[in-house]
């Protein structure tokens, strides 16, 4: 497509499409400010691009222009950046177009999209249900056809559990290897935009477009953007390792039976598959939820209310305008994830947890390079322990809704490139597989997935 | 009871380094800029925006840490550390904590009191600065200018090496006098480019362990130094022979009375929460990036000073002030040729005197014509451009050439300043094209 009136009618298709699902809640952006942005874009687009004319909507904590980045917040209602992202820039410049800001757990921390301001997010196949978070609008948008793709943004795998629970492709790329610039901060050292897809070719060359090197972000890697593989026709010369600790006794086992299939199926492509050990594997979600809500702490200091974003008090006392601004602009999730992350970097407790998560992080790495190392291409393991979950099942207790990432998490402990396709249905609810790939491998990463992709009876009965 | 008491006194001293562009991103460090105008998303903690390390500024910082004789550490890690304040728009700053750049450094000086005495250079270590509140623009209500917002700064933290004021200012002149000779800082108290603090004991004489320390804060003049920490010191001894204890607190210096207060007990007792900067990777430098930098630093002026007591059989005292300032021991060490040693006898005192200024025209005049002063650089940055620095590669943010738009609700933030060329200036090339010479 190079023709400015088919750009023209892919946005407009775009905005009718984004309308029609408006019941999910997954769009922040009014119909009427989107359609007329879109219409815009249209008409500025580069036609020479490799995107042209495709609308990509994006999670409401990557910065744009065209729309307000709320990061799910009310503390930064209305807010405008400035600047945006260089992966939105990067979308632009190859004639993306921008369909809209997708509706997150506030500042991405939660895993169902319940913890928004603007309020939640619904599964697209069944109302009562959740799309899985944090990004869950991004994932609900493209799971019911209304944009081809988005990008979404992970922390401990909040583009992959999505994605499983909506029956789409997510990639989370390697640490470093997408800026970071204009992706508002959770926790640095794990975050990383990633992408949500209708197939792993419409994921698999957005990440293409948005990767590469950034002078604005010190941690963005100095390497080229992704190239993409072809679909291979076999999978043959490649290992993968099932480690069995993501395979406990208690699995769901319908997700056991999916996953059985996936690796029937991958072994009949070619592969050699064999069972591997991550012995760190259970220090996985305990850690991260030190480390994680130890950088929030100091990321999310910034919203006090001093020079951005609503006041919740015209108090003349500093200190009473930082505790009711932050106080009443922060939800719930995020106001004990600050608490945490503050009690964690506390003198007296520091070498306690953070030394020490950091420490066990180290292990968790080296598990994975240590199966690497010894010829194993690729993992495969569930994405999510589960499909969707029911609305409010596990708000009030976050133990519950934090081991839903217990599968995803380590990928962004380790700094790896993951991927979730999906690979079954159960009770007519989508299963994700994932593959976890070796750092900036992504597209050998790819090309499994593409194989995959193609074998598996994603719409059937595990 | 009375009794001859020894005061004890450590110095940390801020020094600002002599870039075009701030720390971590490519904002102008001008002063005396209109408020708020030189600043960017970076400097301003937009959401999303990350910083990138200035090149340049560590180039200036490790040459100062060769400079007071440290050991430069081959890594050295960025900590954040965490407070809320009005004028630190991303509730912290970007400091070095557990793993300074340099460690282990000692600078000899000339006490009044000892003669040739050396204070321990405990750590030197890099970090931004914060912005201003202004409390005296609008009526009950504090303004925030965070132009200074960013700017990179080293702090330079003594052992408790000085036995008496006088003695502090002394090595604080020196310390003064060897970053603006390596071309590091302007020093200029005034304008907060070079900043103390002070920690203040007494004891009884022949006392080995340390009485409770106090930190003396906001002396703002190199007149106030030895003032401030006199009025500290008599304070505490007055307190011990009144039978009391002195409270281990931060006092604040009043220039205008001559007195210290202590500061208020709600603005202390932080705990900063310091852990390493996940936006900023270990600070990685080659030993050919600190070796070359080693090269750039002129001859120090202990070192000349010795070499003119050695080579014309002056005396400590004559030598010391003929190399008082870098320009005039250039000159007097080619030779005499008139007038040096009275400008010299100026240069000696600290104070930026007219004189200074006069002899310093005519001294570039001079050494212009003579050539050493361009071959050693003092005043203009001549590394080779290009990143062989042994840094990780990095350039700069070109926020100026493609952030317009409108600033996060009418705040400050529209303008992203700098100098014309910032934007696409690298961090590699940070100073030296657009010309050091223009940065004073």
């Amino acid at each position: 497509m190079s023709d400015p009136s088919e750009a023209l009618a892919s946005a407009k298709a775009a905005a009718d499409r984004i309308v029609k699902v408006k019941r999910l809640n997954a769009c922040l952006t009014p119909i009427k400010e989107l359609r007329k942005s879109l219409v815009a874009q249209a008409s500025a687009a580069h036609p020479s691009g490799v995107l042209y004319g495709m609308p990509v909507a994006i999670k409401d904590n990557i910065c744009t222009l065209e729309f307000t980045t709320s990061c799910g917040s009310k503390i930064l209602e209305g807010y405008r950046s400035p600047y945006e992202a260089t992966a939105v820039a990067k979308l632009k410049a190859a004639g993306a177009l921008i369909a809209g800001k997708t509706n997150c757990d506030e500042f991405g921390m939660g895993s169902s999209t319940e913890h928004s301001a603007y309020g939640r997010s619904f599964h697209p196949f069944d109302k009562t249900r959740v799309p899985g978070g944090s990004s869950g609008g991004s994932a609900a948008l493209v799971a019911a056809g209304a944009v081809p793709a988005a990008l979404g943004s992970e922390t401990g795998g909040s583009v992959r559990q999505p994605a499983s629970l909506c029956g789409v492709v997510g990639i989370k790329p390697t640490y470093g290897r997408v800026s970071r610039s204009g992706l508002v901060a959770f926790g640095s050292s794990l975050d990383q935009i990633g992408v949500l897809g209708r197939s792993v070719h419409d994921a698999a060359r957005v990440l293409s477009v948005i990767s590469g090197r950034d002078p604005r972000d010190s941690t963005c890697e100095d390497r080229d953007s992704l190239r993409l593989p072809n679909v291979p026709e076999s999978l043959q010369g490649f290992v993968i390792g099932i480690p069995k600790e993501y395979f406990p006794q208690d699995l769901d086992p319908a997700v056991r039976r999916a996953c059985d299939r996936a690796i029937r199926l991958l072994r009949e492509l070619g592969a050699a598959v064999r069972e591997v050990s991550l012995p760190h594997t259970a220090y996985a979600v305990p850690i991260y939820y030190i480390i994680a809500p130890a950088e929030a702490s100091s990321n999310l200091a910034r919203y006090d209310g001093a020079r951005y974003g609503p006041r919740f008090n015209g108090s003349e006392d500093v200190r009473a305008l930082y505790r009711t601004t932050r106080g009443e602009g922060f939800g719930p999730e995020v106001r004990r994830r600050v608490l945490v992350g503050t009690y964690v970097l506390s003198s007296g407790y520091y070498d306690a947890y953070y030394r020490k998560a950091q420490q066990m992080r180290a292990l968790i790495a080296q598990d994975f390079r240590n199966v690497f190392d010894r010829g194993v291409d690729l993992l495969f393991t569930p994405t999510t322990p589960t499909p969707a979950f029911k609305a409010g099942e596990k708000l009030n207790d976050p133990v519950a809704m934090y081991l839903s990432d217990v599968f995803t998490v380590t990928a962004n402990l380790a700094g790896l490139p993951a991927i979730s396709v999906p690979i079954g249905r159960i009770k007519g609810l989508p299963i994700g597989g994932q593959l976890i790939g070796q750092a900036f491998l992504e597209d050998e990463m790819v090309e499994a997935a593409y194989a995959l992709e193609r074998a598996v009876p994603a719409g059937e009965e595990a | 009871m009375t009794g001859p008491w020894e005061t004890v006194i450590g110095l940390e001293t801020h020094v600002q380094l002599r870039t075009l562009s701030k720390m971590f991103c490519g904002c102008s460090t001008a002063f005396g800029a209109p408020p708020n105008t030189n600043v960017c998303p970076v400097c301003l903690g937009l959401p999303g925006a990350l910083p990138v390390p200035n090149e340049q500024a560590l180039k200036l910082a490790v040459r100062a840490a060769l400079g007071v004789g440290c050991t430069v550490h081959p890594r050295s890690v960025f900590a954040r550390k965490n407070y809320f304040y009005p004028d630190l728009p991303k509730g912290y700053q970007i400091s070095q904590f557990e793993q300074p750049l340099a460690t282990s450094g000692s600078l000899s000086y000339l006490s009044p009191d000892r003669g040739l005495a050396t204070a321990t250079i405990q750590r030197l270590h890099v970090e931004e600065d914060a912005g201003k509140s202004l409390h005296d623009r609008f009526p009950k209500q504090t303004a925030i200018d965070l132009n200074r917002c960013g700017v990179p700064l080293i702090e330079i933290v003594t052992g408790p090496d000085f036995r008496s004021p006088h003695e502090a200012r002394a090595y604080l002149l020196t310390l003064k006098q060897v970053l603006e000779y390596a071309g590091i800082s302007d020093c200029d108290m005034e304008k907060g480019s070079l900043r103390v603090d002070a920690n203040v004991s007494v004891r009884r004489g022949g006392e080995t362990t340390l009485g409770t320390k106090t930190e003396v804060k906001n002396i703002n003049s190199f007149a106030y130094v030895e003032k401030a920490l006199t009025v500290e010191r008599d304070r505490q001894i007055a307190v011990l022979e009144g039978g009391g204890t002195v409270a281990q607190q931060t006092m604040l210096y009043d220039s205008k009375t001559n007195s210290v207060r202590p500061q208020r007990s709600k603005e202390e007792s932080h705990d900063y929460r310091y852990f390493p900067d996940p936006d900023l990777p270990p600070l990685v430098l080659s030993e050919e990036f600190i070796a070359e930098q080693q090269t750039l630093l002129p001859e120090l002026p202990a070192k000349k000073r010795e070499r003119f007591v050695e080579k014309y059989a002056l005396g400590v005292t004559d030598a010391a002030v003929l190399t008082a300032e870098r320009r005039c021991g250039l000159l007097r060490g080619r030779g005499p040729r008139g007038g040096g040693t009275q400008d010299g006898s100026q240069l000696g005192d600290d104070g930026s005197t007219r004189g200074r200024q006069r002899s310093r025209r005519r001294l570039a005049r001079t050494t212009r014509r003579a050539g050493e002063f361009d071959r050693t650089g003092a005043g203009r940055d001549r590394e080779p451009p290009g990143g062989k620095a042994g840094i990780r590669r990095s350039r700069r943010a070109g926020w100026r050439a493609t952030q317009r738009g409108r600033g996060p609700g009418g705040h400050a933030g529209g303008g992203h300043g700098g100098p014309d060329g910032v934007g696409e200036r690298g961090a590699l090339r940070s100073s030296h094209r657009g010309g050091a010479l223009q940065d004073r």
